[in-house]
């Protein structure tokens, strides 16, 4: 009870200063907004490296996603700051997502014998490959990365923000910009376009992680 | 594999991971897990999915994202007055177009009344000519008064000397417009000209009178062509002004966000 009590002082501390940092910020006081900086950092960055799959494209899209809010906090109206930032985050990486499709740019990709260029990203699941070679070159976060990245953006945002992110479907909607139904509708056929490309390198997965085999059926 | 299964199952699978059914349809789905082995599996597939992503540890940004002072633009608080001193280009160009607009509608507008409301150049007609060749036709009986006039009203001498030889005028110079217009030699119709109008010379008629029906007759005078050049190319460089500022500012404000 006593633990119960003082998590949730330490919560509504937290979301004090999260307020008045906010109330400055707003203000003009950059060192505020810094510090807000600070402490959502992570999960903008995390959410950036999930919809754009490249450190660099990622850390670009943070950056872009921290000053895009400084500038429109006169926009922010209350509620979850976390979405709020999730929210602008996630479009920042939609606008360069877009303007990558229409100008494309020549992806670092691996070459295969003839050092031909392999155009398609579903490379790591190149059935030719044998499941021992791929263990070596691969680990589990990189498999669910690319599997993400087979993801329709839309489908990507919503499995980031809700498993990856850890956000309940109200935030995650306030976050993607959508309602509620659409955000449990597309985060269903996320987690089953996700099962099946995991399944397909369920090798590499942990056992503890394996998808149901057909023996244990 | 799994064909069997709709959307429709498979959303109702993944609200009933998050817990996000309600107690009827999640009633309704556990007696079906309960009795189809194929959902089931389907079920076992997707949690574990959800295990997978879940198990995933936040990243760590590999740098700080926090905002300097020119990162941050010279937007707010304290930046807010040196943005008031120091406008942008953005500002400035849309400044311009608007300022060039009002000029140019300002000009076109005063040039359109002063042309057509505005008081006329004061010229000489070539009634008020001395005509020596038929000073004592056209004239008739008003010429006398008339000739009065540009000396006692010399603000508006062609009123006067117009009424009395609008006529011959007429005759004369149908155009009207030249201040300093040729007197050809009066032809037989001027040479008529006091039996023409009910309302010349009538005897009674006040001045008033004479001027308010002069009015209607009254001549044009052309501006000086320099005057209507300057306007023009005034006019040009405006409203070229207006529209290449606009269209500055358009391309500033799409380029800088």
């Amino acid at each position: 009870m006593r633990s119960w009590l003082a998590a949730r002082i330490w919560t509504q501390n937290t979301e004090m200063d999260e307020t008045a940092l906010i109330q400055d910020a707003m203000r003009g006081d950059l060192d505020a907004f810094n510090r807000l900086v600070l402490a959502y950092q992570d999960i903008v960055y995390s959410q950036a490296y999930r919809m754009m799959g490249e450190q660099e494209a990622a850390e670009d899209a943070a950056q872009d996603a921290f000053i895009s809010a400084y500038r429109k906090l006169d926009s922010y109206r209350g509620g979850s700051f976390k979405a709020w930032l999730l929210r602008i985050v996630t479009n920042v990486c939609y606008d360069e997502l877009r303007r990558r499709k229409r100008r494309p740019t020549t992806p670092l990709e691996p070459v295969d014998n003839d050092n031909d260029e392999i155009e398609s990203p579903r490379w790591m699941s190149d059935p030719s490959e044998s499941p021992e070679e791929r263990a070596e070159r691969m680990e589990v976060a990189r498999a669910l990365q690319h599997c993400l990245e087979d993801l329709p953006p839309e489908f990507r945002a919503v499995v980031a923000l809700v498993d990856i992110q850890g956000m309940d479907y109200t935030e995650a909607s306030v976050a993607a910009g959508t309602p509620l139904g659409t955000v449990k509708s597309r985060l269903a056929r996320a987690r089953m376009r996700m099962r099946e490309c995991l399944k397909g390198m369920w090798e590499l997965l942990p056992d503890s992680m394996r998808l149901v085999g057909e023996s244990e059926i | 594999m799994n064909n069997r299964i709709g959307t429709r199952e498979w959303e109702a699978l993944s609200a009933y991971l998050d817990n996000q059914l309600n107690t009827r349809d999640r009633a309704r789905l556990e007696a079906q897990l309960k009795s189809d082995a194929e959902l089931r599996r389907a079920y076992e597939e997707l949690r574990r999915t959800r295990i997978i992503l879940r198990s995933q540890r936040r990243m760590r940004a590999p740098r700080n994202f926090m905002l300097s002072p020119a990162m941050a633009g010279v937007r707010r608080g304290a930046a807010q007055s040196a943005l008031r001193s120091n406008p942008g280009p953005f500002t400035v160009l849309r400044l311009a177009s608007v300022l060039a607009t009002i000029f140019f509608i300002f000009i076109t507008v005063g040039d359109l009344v002063v042309q057509n409301y505005g008081p006329q150049p004061t010229t000489i007609s070539s009634e008020q000519q001395p005509q020596p060749a038929f000073g004592m036709g056209g004239g008739g009986g008003g010429a006398p008064a008339i000739a009065m006039a540009p000396t006692t009203a010399p603000a508006e001498p062609l009123v006067g000397a117009q009424t009395v030889n609008e006529n011959s005028a007429s005759a004369i110079a149908p155009d009207n417009r030249s201040s300093i217009d040729v007197t050809p030699m009066p032809t037989q119709e001027a040479m008529k000209q006091p039996e023409q109008p009910p309302n010349f010379a009538q005897p009674g008629v006040n001045a008033a009178d004479q001027q308010q029906n002069s009015a209607a007759v009254q001549q044009r005078t052309a501006r000086p062509f320099g005057a209507t050049l300057v306007i023009r190319l005034l006019q040009g460089l405006l409203i070229l002004l207006a529209v290449g500022a606009g269209l500055a500012a358009y391309y500033v404000r799409r380029t800088t966000g």
